[in-house]
């Protein structure tokens, strides 16, 4: 093994070295020669509005399925393009809460997303909307969506931790995520 | 197909036999050994996301759906999690004990070095501590590994149909990276071209293996486009811009300027010194994590970080290229620092009553990886340079089996080739099939140049 040891060797002494890389100055940035701060730009959209009013109730059909985890009552999977927009309104009035939109296309089906549900962080159904909703620019920035009335909005009670969106599709028997927001 | 009739007396003899309880039983007390501290498995996102999958169907092909696939099979089977844990640490060492015992004619001579295999991943911490998880970069060694095996199976006993569980293999190590292609191509290819590692094969051998091969390739493919059961169509991922984007943050932070698209500088240009606040070469979600006083980027449209990477690797080529350095040193272990990620150390909070059967032993394994990955000697790095010395003279010594040892060479460093441009971050798991490969074929190289003890003469 003579030669091919010496080789050996010789290659993992070289890499024993090389080991010893340090990370390159320029992810330093007490060496940028670039202006030191610059200002994030500001806020345009305007805080959710606030209303004094209390939260609807949830749409009927959704009535019988809040509180219920939901695995029990959607065992499946279906495959949607979608996004969670923002909160888009507050309840101040009793029962309290809040209004979330964004937007949610049904791949199988071809058609937008016309029911949501709303999941807290123990994955139980906390609230539900429905969709129909236009977005005349979303055919334009995502092309497998060819209705634009895409956009949904949801209600819940609940007003913190992290609120999961899924779709309901294949006629209520399947979900699909359709993003998250934080409260 | 039948045996190739043509050529078996001037095959390439591999020299051993499979010793099939030989291989069985050491690779079940290796896996017994990974297994039992890390039970059912170390669990991150990608794994939980992966099994919540398996249990109630694909929606996204973000990543490769066939690990959910995988999940799915073993929850059928009554084990949840820890079937696949089973399976998947299994058939790494079955795989390379095969090849080990096919290549070794005395059977304690390849009794010591499947110990020595097994032994690699002790003494490169970043292995073991990868083999604790459930990610899909174990699952494509494992296939990777009984892909070579059953083709040295079946050149072995000279059966032609033996190719197709080899191929099928090949093709699930495929399936379950996106990237997984170059580390198995070589092989595929020497498979084509030599099936069963004779000489000078048929046409029809040949057109055997290849059919074979655009098979599994076919369906690994497929896998990524059509979810199963239903076969529905799924639409195309963004998986691209997630490299791009930390190119551009890196490309910025190199060149000291913004060269960020708005919705990823937020709307508003940043200084140089904001992005390399920000920049951390290890990992894009690092980046882009909020740091406390320092500006955040934006979170990034996928459209508009495509259009803008073109320009910006046109206009700091130099940058591009230190930036995806900067990342490699982290993924090959080479840094000052600590290899990055070495192990993810336990089971994330989840729904399904995951949890760890033996916590006290895995925070002993734990510390194990976190205490030894760093040391230089026992960094991955090192596997690569002894594989590429041993590799080429084993190739060399045995050159009627050279394209086999070159193709399990080539697919190692091909592999982290393409990690050099593709790789979204420096994860120690993504080189673990690649890092695999190489301690295989030191251990088959040592084997072949060694010269193992004659059996004595009966």
């Amino acid at each position: 093994m003579g030669r091919e040891g010496i080789t050996a060797a010789a290659a993992t002494c070289a890499l024993l070295v090389l080991a010893g890389c340090a990370r390159p100055a320029w992810t330093d940035p007490a060496n940028s020669r670039d202006r030191r701060d610059l200002p994030a730009a500001p806020q345009t959209r305007r805080p959710a509005p606030i209303l004094a009013e209390p939260l609807p109730p949830a749409p009927a059909w959704a009535r019988g399925l809040i509180g219920r985890p939901l695995r029990s009552v959607f065992r499946r999977n279906g495959v949607c393009l979608g996004q969670t927009e923002r909160v888009e309104r507050l309840y101040t009035g009793r029962p309290a809460g809040l209004a979330v939109r964004g937007w949610g296309w049904d791949v199988a089906s071809g058609r937008p997303v016309a029911r949501v549900v709303l999941v807290d962080d123990d994955l139980r159904i906390v609230g539900a909307g429905e969709g129909g909703y236009p977005r005349p620019k979303l055919p334009r920035l995502a092309p497998a969506v060819t209705d634009p009335r895409a956009g949904w909005s949801a209600r819940t009670g609940t007003a913190s931790g992290t609120l999961r969106v899924y779709g309901v599709v294949a006629q209520g028997a399947q979900v699909c995520p359709l993003g998250q927001v934080e409260l | 197909m039948a045996r190739d009739r043509r050529t078996a007396g001037s095959q390439a003899r591999l020299g051993g036999r499979p010793r099939w309880l030989l291989s069985t039983g050491l690779a079940a007390a290796a896996t017994a050994l990974v297994c039992w501290p890390a039970w059912p498995g170390y669990m991150s996102f990608d794994s939980l996301l992966a099994y919540e999958q398996g249990l109630h169907g694909v929606y996204t092909m973000l990543w490769p759906p066939l690990h959910a696939y995988l999940f799915a099979l073993s929850q059928a089977a009554g084990a949840q999690a820890w079937g696949l844990f089973l399976v998947q640490t299994f058939a790494i060492f079955f795989g390379a004990n095969l090849s080990i015992n096919l290549f070794a004619r005395d059977a304690r001579w390849a009794a010591a070095l499947c110990l020595a295999f097994m032994a690699s991943f002790v003494y490169v911490p970043g292995q073991m501590g990868v083999l604790f998880a459930h990610w899909r970069d174990v699952t494509t060694a494992s296939f990777a590994l009984l892909g070579l095996a059953a083709w040295l199976v079946a050149a072995h006993y000279r059966q032609l149909p033996l190719l197709l569980p080899a191929a099928a293999a090949f093709g699930a190590a495929v399936a379950l990276r996106y990237n997984a292609l170059p580390l198995v191509a070589f092989l595929l290819a020497s498979m084509i071209w030599r099936p069963l590692l004779q000489p000078r094969p048929s046409g029809a051998a040949r057109a055997a293996a290849a059919a074979a091969v655009v098979l599994s390739l076919g369906l690994a493919w497929a896998s990524t486009h059509w979810r199963a059961p239903d076969l529905l169509r799924m639409p195309a991922t963004e998986n691209l811009a997630i490299t791009q984007a930390f190119d551009l943050i890196g490309i910025s932070a190199c060149a000291d300027r913004d060269l960020l698209p708005p919705s990823l500088n937020g709307q508003a240009p940043m200084s140089g010194m904001q992005i390399r606040q920000n920049y951390d070469p290890r990992h894009l979600n690092l980046s882009l994590a909020a740091k406390p006083g320092v500006r955040p980027f934006g979170r990034g449209k996928p459209d508009e970080i495509a259009q803008a990477w073109p320009s910006a690797v046109a206009r700091e080529p130099g940058c591009y290229l230190a930036h995806r350095a900067a990342v490699f040193v982290e993924q090959m272990g080479l840094g000052r620092g600590e290899v990055f990620y070495p192990t993810h150390g336990g089971i994330d909070a989840n729904p399904y009553g995951l949890a760890l059967a033996h916590p006290k032993a895995a925070a002993w394994v734990n510390a194990y990886v976190a205490r030894n990955a760093p040391e230089p000697w026992r960094r991955p790095i090192l596997l690569y340079g002894a594989a590429l010395a041993i590799g080429l003279a084993a190739a060399w010594r045995r050159r009627d089996l050279a394209g086999l040892f070159l193709a399990i060479l080539a697919g190692a460093f091909a592999y982290v080739a393409a990690l050099f441009v593709a790789a979204p971050a420096a994860d120690a798991r993504y080189i673990f099939p690649s890092n695999t490969l190489c301690a295989l074929l030191i251990v088959l190289g040592v084997g072949v140049l060694a010269g193992e003890p004659r059996p004595p003469r009966r």
